[in-house]
């Protein structure tokens, strides 16, 4: 349906892959003010057309590819896209966000979001060119890994004159193809990751998507808009984190901060300092390993790296993983992380979550639950595990359930490092309870980011008292909503980092930013005022360019207030579609090590208190003590009449 | 002997990685030591007394301030702030 806004192509659209059958989804322009795009309308869909009893491997399910209005505008690192699902991980909703150009590349060929139900009859792929769609069959491509996939799906673009075609691609390698239930999606060398998404394509017959077309994304005012993203990218560009710290040294940054404040995962979350940390760091990869940095489309940070594996240059290894496969495992060989890294993204699978259930098999061999052969600290038959877990050989076809299943079945279950299945990332959060809070009610499971990012003020970032469990369900839910526009509008939530005035982090041990840190914990009110009335907050913050971009590119209003509102929409709709299969307080859970185990034996407050965290979470979104958002909220937020 | 070691973009702009230092009453008294050994190592460098006082900084494995009293055998490690990630 055409948009009275610009920045929308005015098509979302269903393909059923079990008979090619498109259908346009109706969807109006009150559902772009309400739910703007990407992780939030696939939200929307999943709620008009789940009722909770579909199953993630079933034709019922549905691959939601959808894209924000920004990208396409010139907007800064706007070219994030996700793709929503059944999660085979959690048997709940994920939302996998992913940068690259595929997004960029669905809205010139006029498409919002495209949907994808059903299932192919054979091994398929999808071509749309233009809006126009062609399923092929597979059978030359199935079983081939996500980077010889991508070269032959070039092939299959070339010109008569031999030239390249320009077109983008999301490909899923041989996890994805074996049910491996954190099997990923890639796209160029970006990764859609978490929640088991290649696991669906896989069940449905679906290696790849390609897409091409000739449309242009509108822009409402380009003067202005073009005057703003100047504006915005130079001041990026000048704030120490996007300007510098991301660049220079990646997410990766962040690890020899994470031990110096006892945060980083060591030997399956036993400890949060790993001794050899200093082997496996950022500094260490930016000296010795890293060629050059690269970055999604419109991006002035460039937080990835391209490092070295096999002679070729290919993409280096985020923090989660230098985390997991460094301490985690008690590894300190960088090379064997950026081997592993590569591989993992060959096979297309979930670093995390793979890297992670590696560590819990270890454990379990070390305490004699399961005799597996993998130990911490052996990392020669490392790499033979991932091939098998993704071809589902051997201990390999256990360990591609995950943590949480393997835990059920050999026992374990206290140091199984997941929540709702999915596997946390590489943040100890005994020292960062608010963090600990994040994980367990994240709507998509253990995720570090969907959960709030504390751990931004409690030790990487701010370093405000890390055990108090005041003023953190409050800051959770705002930084939540503030993440969930973001993603939804198509931009990456690094941008909202510049959000951070400079001094406070630049200068952690002045007078101003320790008050600041001090404070923090008794302004639960202030931020609860702010979550509860924000459309009162009819303003646009100078910190915070995200609001006017909406007025110039797309010419919708909005103010910081709408904006922290439409994230709490957002938030609350993923919650309440997840209700219908079943998520409650009860599932809203982290391992016992985390919550009953101090990580300081000599210092009873290093756990997260989760129970009395939830409570207070759960007040302040306005949803009962069961963790259910209540009627009277839903219809605050618009979302009264939901089925 | 009092190791220093130094992390973040600060071990990136000074280009140490680890130094020794023979004797120092509190880490402030490293400071000093650490400018001149940046200056010797790249007589062009940008890096200030202000950049060394903007460090976080972690004496045998705990977070402390720049007044803390050192001994033999200490190990002081000197990082420019990270945020996020
Ligand atoms: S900051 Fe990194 S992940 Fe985000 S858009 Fe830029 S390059 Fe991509």
């Amino acid at each position: 349906m055409a948009s009275k806004y610009a920045g929308y192509m005015g098509r979302v659209v269903m393909y059923n892959l079990s008979n090619g059958e498109v259908t346009e989804y109706p969807w109006s322009d009150k559902e772009r003010e309400l739910f703007i795009g990407g992780k939030t309308m696939a939200s929307k869909i999943m709620a008009d057309n789940f009722t909770g009893n579909e199953k993630p491997f079933s034709e019922e399910n549905l691959i939601i590819i959808s894209t924000g209005p920004l990208t396409g505008t010139g907007a800064p690192s706007s070219s994030r896209f996700n793709i929503s699902t059944l999660s085979p991980q959690t048997g709940i909703t994920t939302s996998s966000n992913c940068g690259g150009r595929f997004g960029y590349y669905l809205k010139k060929a006029g498409i919002d979001a495209l949907i994808l139900k059903g299932k192919c009859s054979e091994h398929s792929w999808l071509e749309i060119n233009n809006g126009e769609f062609t399923l092929h069959n597979a059978d030359d491509l199935w079983g081939m890994k996500t980077g010889a996939a991508q070269e032959a799906l070039k092939e299959k673009h070339k010109l008569a004159n031999g030239k390249a075609m320009k077109f983008a691609d999301v490909v899923i390698g041989p996890a994805g193809e074996n049910l491996v239930l954190c099997a990923s999606v890639i796209s160029d060398e970006r990764v859609s990751g978490r929640g088991g998404v290649g696991a669906v394509f896989g069940w449905k017959n679906l290696k790849a998507i390609t897409v091409r077309g000739t449309k242009t994304v509108s822009v409402a005012d380009q003067e202005k808009t073009t005057a703003w993203c100047q504006k915005w990218f130079t001041y990026l560009r000048e704030h120490p984190l996007t300007g510098n710290q991301l660049p220079r040294l990646g997410t990766a940054a962040l690890v020899s901060q994470m031990q110096m404040r006892g945060l980083l995962s060591t030997k399956n979350y036993n400890y949060g300092k790993f001794d050899d940390f200093d082997d496996v760091n950022g500094e260490t990869l930016a000296e010795d390993y890293n060629i050059v940095n690269k970055g999604c489309l419109t991006c002035p940070i460039k937080c990835a790296r391209t490092v070295k594996v096999e002679g070729k240059d290919v993409k280096g290894p985020e923090l989660e993983t230098l985390g997991l496969l460094g301490g985690g495992i008690l590894n300190n060989d960088m090379q064997k992380i950026l081997d592993w890294n590569y591989e993992i993204d060959e096979l297309g699978m979930d670093t995390i979550s793979a890297s992670s259930t590696l560590a819990w098999a270890m454990e379990a061999n070390e305490k004699g639950l399961w005799n597996n052969g993998l130990e911490f600290g052996k990392i020669d038959n490392i790499s033979q595990t991932f091939e098998d877990i993704a071809y589902r050989r051997g201990i390999g076809n256990e360990l591609a359930e995950g943590s949480k299943r393997l835990s059920e079945k050999y026992g374990g279950k206290e140091f199984a490092i997941h929540s709702k299945g999915m596997e946390l990332a590489a943040y100890e959060p005994r020292r960062a309870v608010g963090q600990g809070l994040g994980y367990a009610i994240a709507n998509r499971g253990g995720c570090h980011l969907n959960g709030g990012y504390l751990v931004i003020v409690e030790g990487l970032g701010l370093y405000t008292d890390s055990q108090t469990p005041n003023a953190k369900a409050d800051f959770a839910m705002m930084f939540q909503d503030l993440m969930e526009t973001i993603s939804a509008s198509g931009q990456c939530l690094f941008t909202s980092y510049a959000f951070f005035p400079a001094p406070l982090i630049t200068k952690p041990n002045s007078f101003i930013t320790t008050a600041c840190n001090k404070a923090i914990p008794h302004i639960a009110w202030a931020l609860r005022f702010i979550n509860r009335c924000s459309p009162a907050l009819a303003i646009h913050l100078p910190v915070f360019h995200h609001t006017k971009m909406f007025k110039y590119a797309l010419g919708m209003p909005m103010t910081f207030g709408k904006y922290l509102r439409t994230g709490e929409r957002s938030y609350n709709l993923e919650r309440y579609v997840n209700t219908k299969f079943g998520v409650s307080a009860a599932m809203d859970t982290l391992p016992t090590r985390l919550t009953d185990v101090p990580q300081d034996p000599d210092d009873p407050t290093t756990k997260v208190p989760l129970d009395e965290l939830k409570k207070r979470y759960y007040k302040a979104r306005g949803w009962d003590s069961n963790g259910i958002p209540t009627a009277h909220t839903l219809k605050k937020l618009g979302l009264g009449d939901l089925k | 002997m009092i190791n220093v070691k130094l992390f973040g973009l600060f071990r990136l702009d000074t280009g140490i990685k680890k130094l020794e230092v023979e004797k120092a009453a509190t880490v402030q008294d490293i400071y000093p030591l650490l400018l001149e050994k940046a200056k010797e190592v790249n007589p062009r460098t940008k890096i200030s007394a202000k950049d060394i006082e903007g460090c976080i900084i972690v004496v045998n494995g705990k977070q402390t301030k720049k007044t803390c009293a050192l001994k033999d055998g200490d190990e002081v490690q000197l990082m420019s702030p990270v945020c996020g990630g």
